[in-house]
């Protein structure tokens, strides 16, 4: 039972008007809102806002540009110099850079919004496709069968004819825009009906592995227009600019690098606004965050939307540096390599994702080569060994260290 | 769940409709149309509910008379049973049953602007599914909730009630852990909080200020910086009051807000409130009874779904039923 000292209220005479400060058994006055206390509240020193280029955000887009203008320098020095990096190499590590642009667009919605999306490759696919299409247009006359109109693999299947969805290809603008619309609005269409319903949690991620799979179904169909289970490849050129080029090779890494940089920006943006703070409260106190007033469905659709936009933007980077797109892309264990590579360099962040993305592809390329067979047992190793001994990723040790540090100091200084 | 919105939001219409047989019943004889009035009516031995009904459906006529054409119904918008001007939250026939057990069991109160309401209840007496009515968490099975006679509540979604005014604190205390005291409360001020505007937003002077009354009011002055999360259970309890008065509400619904609260805190937690009272209804659940005697004026008493008893502390104190509906609690 509560104390008696709680003085029972004047009885019978509710008095709104009479002054804040004149109730309350004698203690101090309650300052009010509607300026009904004499003295001001003291003011509030802080800017409510996040920097967007803080600290690590600074340091991580000057490792980046510096590893991309010494990786584009070291690639254009004449044939035979010490330092000169292989076309292959250059390609292998634009590859990474589209990886960890895609990584990135996983940790904006499952680290500050806590939306684990288990198929996002399937954005990254659809943004992949479209320009693996402009690519294949390309080739013109070039190809096998020489046909100047229609892709190779649609003269091998006796089409006579474009099917409707591949005109407009052809063209450069064009394609850029549907390589942001088209993973966009599949993101839409997917994400409104779930978002809406309130599917959310294990649920919602069961459903995006069911969908990228369904994805990957359809396009190994032959039928379906997109080559099937070779997919696309055997592309020449791009812009009239060879892809063997050592130009185009620089370019399109040169190009990768700027679009993560720009990305990790956006999303530093986002983050750092009062939308990111929402995405904070969306993912810890979803009710809560509902009932001030946030309608949870448009945040998380408009975060998905964003994300899915910069999924395919990585796809789309990916092709021509790989040479050939196929169904593989829309495989579930592709996606969930990925968020394994996010939650490996340490979730809600944006920058450990990038930093995970890179680790685990470098170890992937290395064990793909030297012991196939082991890859797959070694990233659930290191996943497993990560979860449990550093729940905050690779990019959560500094932390960790300094925290250490900071402990063993007090410690010692409580026994000095 | 959208389709019990629409039939809650007419739920008095359905009532209505059903009732003519009522009406005759009740007026009988003659032709109900012509014959009942409202006295006689109010004259018959009649349970509450049917005498309630009834005066709806001839209301209902008396309105249809008067501007419309003859022999058409055209129902109009719905509205609730009873109107009256200085009702600020009705609440009519409400049931809400999960799984076969009933919750709300035709639950009706009015509460009246500007009141500070407290409902008490045993356990289970189904005060937290009431808020969540209000609220638009739960749509009731039947019956329906307005907000003045402008808003009809059980055809709402979450957001649009918060909109008209209408915020809650909940049960257990529920606040963003990870983020500090102060943008607890920038999250919560009022405002466009569509998604871009929200992108865009910055906190203008004037949001300042009111910020730093509410901080000052809640007292967390001090730990404006510090994460949510490393706040006292008491301190989180204010911190999530705080964030309702950014709204600046027309209602308040606080669910237990001095559980777990320290005495020094529960009685600043009385100043706040009457401080607070007047300007806005306000509807206090708590099972803290020294706590509800400092604040309340009327108590509403629920049990099983339905209320028990309404009136002063005092009077509600001594009737039999209600120390019953206790003391049938505390044996089991
Ligand atoms: N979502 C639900 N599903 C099933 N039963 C529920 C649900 N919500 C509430 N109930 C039941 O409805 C009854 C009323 O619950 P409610 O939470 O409204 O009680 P209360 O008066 O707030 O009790 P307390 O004082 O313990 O908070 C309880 O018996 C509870 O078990
Ligand atoms: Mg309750």
């Amino acid at each position: 039972m509560a104390p008696e000292r709680i003085a029972a209220p004047e009885r019978g005479s509710p008095t709104p008007a009479e002054p804040a400060g004149a109730r309350g058994s004698g203690q101090r006055a309650v300052p009010a809102v509607r300026g009904r206390s004499p003295a001001a509240p003291p003011a509030l020193p802080e800017a409510m806002s996040e920097r967007v280029l803080n600290r690590p955000a600074a340091v991580f887009l000057g490792c980046l540009a510096a590893t991309a203008l010494g990786v584009a320098v070291c690639s254009l020095l004449p044939a035979g110099a010490p330092l000169r990096l292989d076309g292959y190499v250059v390609s292998l590590l634009g590859k990474y850079l589209c990886f960890a642009l895609l990584a990135l667009s996983i940790d904006l919605i499952w680290g500050y919004l806590g939306i684990l999306s288990l198929g996002h490759g399937a954005f990254f696919g659809l943004g992949a496709y479209v320009s693996g299409m402009h690519l294949m247009r390309e080739i013109g006359g070039r190809g096998v069968y020489g046909n100047p109109e229609l892709p190779d693999f649609m003269v091998f299947l006796n089409w006579e004819r474009l099917p409707w969805y591949w005109r407009g290809s052809d063209n450069m603008l064009f394609t850029c825009l549907l390589v942001a619309l088209v993973p966009g609005l599949a993101a839409f269409a997917f994400g409104r009906p779930a978002f809406r319903s309130r599917v959310s949690g294990v649920y919602f991620s069961i459903i995006t592995q069911a969908v990228t799979f369904a994805l990957m179904l359809a396009f190994f169909r032959n039928e379906m227009g997109f080559g099937g289970n070779n997919g696309l490849t055997d592309f020449k050129s791009l812009l009239g600019v060879s892809l063997q080029s050592d130009y185009m090779i620089t370019g399109l890494f040169c190009a990768s690098a700027l679009a993560l940089g720009l990305a990790f920006i956006l999303c530093r943006v986002i983050v750092a606004s009062r939308l990111g703070r929402v995405f904070v409260a969306v993912r810890d106190a979803e009710s809560r965050a509902r009932f001030i007033g946030y309608r949870v469905e448009n945040v998380k659709l408009a975060a998905f939307v964003f994300s899915a936009v910069l999924a395919g933007l990585a796809g789309a980077l990916y092709v021509p540096q790989v040479g050939i797109v196929n169904p593989g892309v829309f495989a579930p264990l592709f996606s969930v390599e990925m968020v394994v590579c996010v939650a490996l360099g340490g979730r809600g962040r944006l920058y450990g994702a990038v930093l995970g993305a890179l680790v685990v592809n470098i170890a992937k390329t290395f064990f793909t080569t030297a012991l196939p067979d082991v890859w797959l047992f070694f990233l659930g190793a290191l996943f497993v060994v990560v979860t449990l001994l550093l729940p905050d990723g690779l990019a959560g040790i500094p932390d960790r260290l300094g925290g250490r540090l900071r402990a063993l100091r007090a410690k010692s200084g409580v026994e000095i | 769940m959208n389709g019990n919105a629409h039939k809650a939001g007419n739920a008095d219409f359905q009532s209505a409709a059903a009732t003519p047989e009522d009406v005759r019943a009740v007026a009988a004889p003659g032709n109900a149309r012509d014959a009942a009035t409202s006295d006689d009516i109010r004259n018959a031995a009649v349970p509450e509910d049917v005498r309630e009904a009834a005066q709806a459906v001839l209301d209902e006529f008396a309105g249809r008379r008067r501007g419309m054409r003859p022999g058409r119904f055209v129902p109009g918008p719905p509205k609730p049973l009873r109107e009256k001007n200085d009702i600020a939250l009705y609440l009519e026939k409400i049931s809400v049953s999960f799984d076969g057990f009933k919750a709300l069991n035709n639950l009706t109160l009015y509460v009246a602007e500007g009141e500070l309401r407290c409902i008490i209840g045993p356990n289970g007496a189904g005060k937290t599914t009431m808020m969540d009515v209000i609220t638009g968490k739960t749509r009731p099975d039947r019956g329906s909730a307005w907000f003045t006679r402008a808003y009809n509540l059980s055809a709402m979604d979450e957001v649009s009630i918060v909109e008209a005014g209408i915020c809650r604190k909940f049960q257990r205390p529920s606040v963003f852990e990870e983020l500090t005291v102060l943008h607890n409360l920038e999250l919560s001020l009022k405002g466009d909080k569509r998604v871009l505007s929200t992108l865009g937003a910055r906190l203008s002077g004037e949001d300042r200020d009111f910020s730093a009354a509410v901080l000052e009011r809640i007292r967390l002055h001090e730990q404006r910086n510090l994460a949510a999360g490393k706040l006292s259970h008491g301190q989180k309890q204010w911190l999530e009051i705080g964030m309702l008065l950014m709204q600046k509400p027309a209602v308040l619904l606080l669910d237990e807000p001095v559980a777990g609260m320290s005495a020094g805190e529960i009685e600043r937690t009385v100043e706040l409130l009457r401080d607070l009272e007047g300007e806005q209804v306000i509807l206090l659940v708590e099972h803290d009874m020294e706590f509800v005697r400092a604040v309340a004026r009327t108590v509403t008493v629920l049990h099983q779904g339905s209320v028990l008893a309404e009136g002063d502390m005092d009077t509600i104190r001594n009737n039999q039923a209600v120390i019953e509906a206790y003391l049938g609690e505390a044996q089991c």
